[in-house]
């Protein structure tokens, strides 16, 4: 009795499923490769999956509440055009190449409106296209086949927003969970999101001759610069894995913690621009402190050819001291992303021991540590247009992992000058240059993006005695 | 006394069931109370924007052209695109600034991010029209 009462269930809930498909199906529209263009994303069925089944995170977040709450600070959330900067950048390179070229981007940036079938966006206000890269976005993702976003995303069966909605659904889901946990954790989780190959589908970049008209470029390669840094140091150097770094393990009472402990979903990075304009201090302290903690250091080599220590120098002389950068724990070249437009650089500031300034350096292009890429006619490209416009690396001075770079400094001391001379190096990081941010916001006041120390050394030098050489 | 093993069967459908009933409960709870948790240091944000004749009619222009649709021309839900379940006019009193301007930046379910759409002095003065909605529906 109860083996055919088991039999009777399974098959109503089998036709019902069939059932379920074939109504998706018939009222679900195909997204052909005709509709993907330049994106190489793909959902597993070839139909469009709404957008509000990829959206709901808040109800995700109703009992992963840690990690919804790290997640709506991070920059995964503010992938969209919910990003003033992506925004900004994405309307102007449609407004010059057309909406069509949008779609390289928006597999990475605005997988709901993508995959939702509803590219060219109607509004750049709708929900949709300010959602980011929501929980589902990634968690339903079922296969990497590369970079540029080359994946393939699966609608999932419940939809969230339906069960924010339809209140009475609750239960269902809530009792689906309580009966068989195992497949939740199988509908959310992959082993694969645990893998570099997952991150690199939308943290490598090769801008196609497609899209850019000239030829395939390189713009962003973490994972073969992780790769090198291991098979060059004969496999001393080995950089991890990528959430190793950016989703490292934070004490947690979320149900998905073990042990009490959960991967952190900020997904700290080189972004402290946008938590500091949204004003959320918390993401804007933990950023600076994963980006200031071992990542590049800066020490004092020599000064007049002495070790820092032991160098002395007479008044009114050529003083010139050398200062090594070094990638200690990068896993990757730093700076890494869009290094085109970061800013990277060392400054210098010495004064004297009446606190008079004797000589300062601190211009974000000079030491500065970039890629820069040009475009058909030769042109940098500056303007965060790199990834649909650059056709070439024109120069690079990114440090891979454990590499380090000497930079050198000379300036005089007035005769006037007070002994001992303080010298302050800093390694300082910007997200974004001003000259950028005021092109993309030429209201008043323009956006500034905060300046963040890496690291930084200070240096006494003494003066020389009467008989004692200058070095 | 003689204890009687419970079958395996028994107590399986007794630990279903009690799973069951807390995770209802959970649920229902949890579904009520929504994400709109805003972190403690944001709750205290100032507004740096004045409320003036001026800045409201700037603020009336932004939530004509990006929260109408669904909030409706006086905050009641009532949109002609989308339809809100809340009266925003309701909701604003026991909310710091600082709260409605987490909110209108984050977005959470369907109301959308606006931190790519309105700049930071915009988002500001919107904090603003709600206080202004609010004192216009007590005015009446």
């Amino acid at each position: 009795m109860r083996r055919k009462l088991n039999i009777a269930l399974g098959a109503i809930l089998g036709i019902a499923s069939l059932g379920w498909i074939g109504v998706e199906r018939l009222a679900s529209r195909t997204l052909d490769a005709e509709y993907f263009g330049l994106s190489p994303t793909r959902t597993a069925n070839g139909l469009v999956i709404a957008p509000e089944r990829l959206g709901g995170s808040d109800y995700c977040g109703n009992c992963h509440r840690q990690i919804f709450h790290e997640w709506n600070s991070s920059l995964h959330h503010f992938s969209s055009f919910n990003n003033a900067v992506y925004r900004r950048v994405a309307l102007d390179v449609g407004r010059r190449r057309g909406p069509e070229v949008l779609k390289f981007c928006a597999g990475c940036h605005d997988p709901v409106a993508l995959v939702g079938g509803e590219l060219p966006l109607e509004r750049l206000n709708q929900w949709s296209a300010n959602a980011g890269i929501t929980c589902l976005a990634c968690h339903r993702i079922s296969e990497v086949h590369g970079g540029n976003g080359a994946y393939t995303i699966v609608a999932p069966v419940f939809n969230a927003t339906m069960l924010t909605d339809q209140q009475w659904l609750q239960p269902l889901h809530d009792a689906a969970l309580a009966v068989a946990p195992a497949l939740h954790r199988r509908a959310f989780s992959n082993p694969l999101y645990r893998t570099p190959e997952f991150c690199a589908t939308c943290h490598s970049l090769t801008s196609p001759k497609a899209v850019n008209g000239g030829g395939d470029v390189v713009l962003q390669d973490e994972i073969g610069e992780m790769n090198r840094a291991l098979a060059e140091s004969n496999g001393k150097n080995n950089p991890g894995n990528c959430i190793d770094c950016h989703m490292p393990l934070v004490a947690s009472e979320d149900p998905a913690a073990r042990s009490g402990f959960a991967r952190s979903h900020r997904f700290s990075g080189g972004n402290n621009a946008i938590p500091a304009w949204n004003h959320d201090d918390a993401q804007s302290a933990k950023t600076s402190s994963f980006l200031s903690t071992r990542k590049i250091s800066v020490r004092c080599e020599s000064i007049l050819g002495s070790s820092c220590a032991e160098a002395r120098a007479h008044r009114g002389r050529d003083i010139d001291v050398t200062y090594v950068v070094r990638n200690v724990g990068v896993g990757h070249a730093f700076p890494a992303g869009t290094s085109e437009s970061n800013q990277a650089w060392v400054a210098i500031r010495v004064t004297d021991a009446a606190g008079r300034l004797v000589y300062e350096q601190d211009d974000p292009d000079m030491g500065a540590f970039r890629k820069e890429f040009v475009d058909r006619r030769g042109r940098t490209t500056d303007r965060r247009n790199t990834a649909t416009e650059a056709v070439a690396l024109k120069s690079s001075s990114t440090l891979n992992p454990g590499q380090a770079r000497a930079l050198s400094f000379r300036f005089k001391t007035s005769a006037a000058a007070v002994f001992p001379l303080t010298i302050a190096v800093k390694m300082n990081w910007r997200k974004y240059p001003a000259e950028l941010l005021a092109w993309l916001s030429p209201e008043s006041p323009a956006l500034v993006a905060p300046v963040v120390v890496l690291d930084s050394v200070t240096t006494t030098l003494q003066e020389a005695k009467l008989l004692e050489p200058h070095r | 006394m003689r204890q009687i093993a419970r079958p395996a069967s028994a107590r399986r459908t007794r630990f279903v069931r009690s799973g069951l009933i807390t995770t209802l409960a959970l649920g229902a709870t949890l579904a009520q109370s929504g994400n709109w948790n805003v972190p403690t240091e944001s709750r205290d944000l100032k507004n740096p924007v004045a409320i003036d004749g001026r800045s409201i009619a700037q603020a009336r222009n932004l939530y004509t052209l990006h929260c109408v649709d669904c909030h409706g021309p006086q905050g009641a839900g009532d949109g002609a695109r989308s339809r809100v379940d809340y009266d925003l006019r309701t909701i604003v009193d026991p909310l710091t600034d600082g709260e409605l301007y987490w909110k209108i930046t984050h977005g959470v379910g369907k109301m959308p991010s606006f931190a790519g759409t309105l700049n930071d002095r915009e988002r500001w003065l919107m904090v603003n029209y709600l206080r202004h909605l609010r004192a216009q529906a007590d005015s009446k």
